[in-house]
C-alpha cells in the first residue's frame, strides 16, 4: 500500500496538484466505541436473527459428569491439543470453528476418553480450589479427606472474615461505650483483638 | 485470521456464523471509512455499511471463489454507496453547491484554518462532484487503492478512472483555490 502512496502522490505532482494525500483518518469524527456497536449491531440484524433456538447449546442437558470432567479436561486438551492437533494445513482453531455441537460434543468426549484416570485425578488435585466444591461433591476422583479439608478450609476463611468484620464494627462504636463495660469484659476483648492482630487480620 | 480462512469458513454452512464474526472484525472499520469518505455524515454512513454487511451476509452462500473477499466486499460497499448518493445528488444539486460556495467564500474572511477546518472544505469539495467521479476520488485519495483493484470493483477501464480521478482532483482544487482566493 505504501508504495501505491507513492504512485498517487507522483500523479498528484504531475496534475500539479496542491492535494497531498492524507496521513490518516483524520477529520471524520467517529461516536466512542462506534465500531463495536456497529458489529453488534450487524450481527444482531444477520447471525442472531437467524439462529435457531434448538441449536443454542444447551449446558443443563450436558451430564454433570460430562460437565466436570470438562472442566479438568479443558486443561489438558489445551496442553497437548496443539501437538497433537497441529497440522500444517489447518490449525486446531479452524478445526474446532467447523465443528458443530454434537461434532464438538464428541470430541471432548473421546479427548477426556484419552486421559488416564491418574492423570485426571492428578489434574483435580493440583487444581482443586480453583474447582466449585459443589462440583466436587458430584465426582468420585477426589477422596473424601481431601474434600472434608477444603470444605473446612471455606468454612473458616467465612467465619473469619464474619469476626473481623465484627471486631471492624466494634471499633467504631461510640467511645464512651468503653467506660460503661467492666474490666472483665473490656479484658476479654482486648485479649481477643490482641489475638486476632497476631493473627494479622 | 487471513482472507482465506476467512472464507473457508463463509463458505461452509456450519461454520457460517463464525466467518462472518471474523469477516466483520476485519472488514467493518475499513469498509465504514470508504463509505464515510463517499457520503460524509456519520448516520448515513452507518445505514449504509448495514446495508451493506446484510446484503454481503444474505450472499454469502452464492459467493463465487473466483473474486476476491476484499473486493467482493468493496463492490457491495461502493454500489450501496452510489445509490445513496444519486437519490440524494438528486434531491439537492444545487443545495450542495450553493452551500460549498458560501462556506468557501468564508475562507477568504478568516485569518487563518486549522487542519480540521482544512479536512471539512475538502469533503464538502468532494461532495459537489457527481457520484461517479467522487466516488473513484475517494477510492484512490482516501483508500489509495490502484486502478487495477478499481477497476474490478468498478467495471470501469484503468484510462476512464485515470481521467475521472484527474477531473476530480482538478474541480476540488478550483473550489478550494476559490475559497483561499488563491486562484
Amino acid at each position: 500500500m505504501s508504495n501505491e502512496r507513492e504512485h498517487i502522490n507522483k500523479e498528484l505532482n504531475e496534475l500539479e496538484s496542491m492535494l497531498h494525500l492524507p496521513a490518516n483518518e483524520e477529520g471524520l469524527n467517529v461516536p466512542i466505541a462506534y465500531f463495536e456497536t456497529l458489529e453488534n449491531e450487524i450481527l444482531n440484524k444477520t447471525v442472531y436473527a437467524e439462529k435457531e433456538v434448538s441449536n443454542a447449546v444447551k449446558l443443563r442437558a450436558i451430564p454433570l459428569w460430562k460437565y466436570i470432567s470438562g472442566i479438568a479436561a479443558t486443561g489438558l486438551i489445551l496442553y497437548f491439543g496443539l501437538q497433537m492437533f497441529a497440522s500444517p494445513k489447518e490449525s486446531l482453531e479452524m478445526q474446532l470453528a467447523k465443528m458443530n455441537t454434537s461434532e464438538l460434543d464428541n470430541f471432548i468426549s473421546q479427548q477426556i476418553a484419552a486421559i488416564s484416570e491418574s492423570e485426571l485425578h492428578n489434574y483435580l488435585l493440583d487444581n482443586v480450589n480453583d474447582i466449585e466444591t459443589v462440583l466436587l461433591f458430584e465426582t468420585e476422583f477426589i477422596s473424601d479427606a481431601t474434600l472434608e479439608q477444603k470444605t473446612t478450609a471455606e468454612v473458616n476463611a467465612q467465619v473469619l472474615s464474619a469476626e473481623k468484620n465484627s471486631i471492624i464494627k466494634v471499633n467504631l462504636l461510640d467511645e464512651n461505650l468503653l467506660d460503661q463495660l467492666d474490666d472483665e469484659t473490656l479484658q476479654d476483648y482486648l485479649n481477643n483483638a490482641a489475638l486476632f492482630d497476631d493473627l494479622g487480620l | 485470521m487471513n482472507d482465506k480462512e476467512i472464507l473457508m469458513l463463509c463458505l461452509d454452512e456450519k461454520t457460517r456464523d463464525i466467518g462472518f464474526k471474523h469477516l466483520l472484525s476485519a472488514y467493518s472499520k475499513k469498509i465504514y471509512y470508504h463509505v464515510r469518505r463517499m457520503i460524509n455524515d456519520h448516520d448515513d454512513a452507518n445505514d449504509v455499511v448495514q446495508n451493506c454487511f446484510i446484503k454481503a451476509w444474505k450472499g454469502l452462500p452464492n459467493f463465487r471463489e473466483d473474486s476476491q473477499l476484499f473486493t467482493w466486499l468493496y463492490r457491495i460497499a461502493t454500489n450501496e454507496s452510489l445509490t445513496f448518493l444519486q437519490d440524494r445528488y438528486r434531491k439537492n444539486t444545487s443545495a450542495v453547491a450553493m452551500d460549498t460556495v458560501a462556506h468557501s467564500s468564508q475562507l477568504v474572511e478568516e485569518a487563518w484554518i486549522d487542519g480540521e477546518t482544512l479536512q471539512e472544505r475538502l469533503q464538502e469539495a468532494i461532495d459537489t462532484l457527481p457520484p461517479k467521479q467522487k466516488q473513484v476520488f475517494v477510492m484512490r485519495y482516501f483508500d489509495e487503492m490502484k486502478y487495477e483493484e478499481m477497476e474490478n470493483i468498478l467495471g470501469t477501464s484503468t484510462g476512464a478512472l485515470k481521467a475521472s480521478f484527474h477531473h476530480a482532483v482538478k474541480k476540488i482544487e478550483t473550489i478550494l483555490k476559490d475559497g483561499l482566493n488563491l486562484g
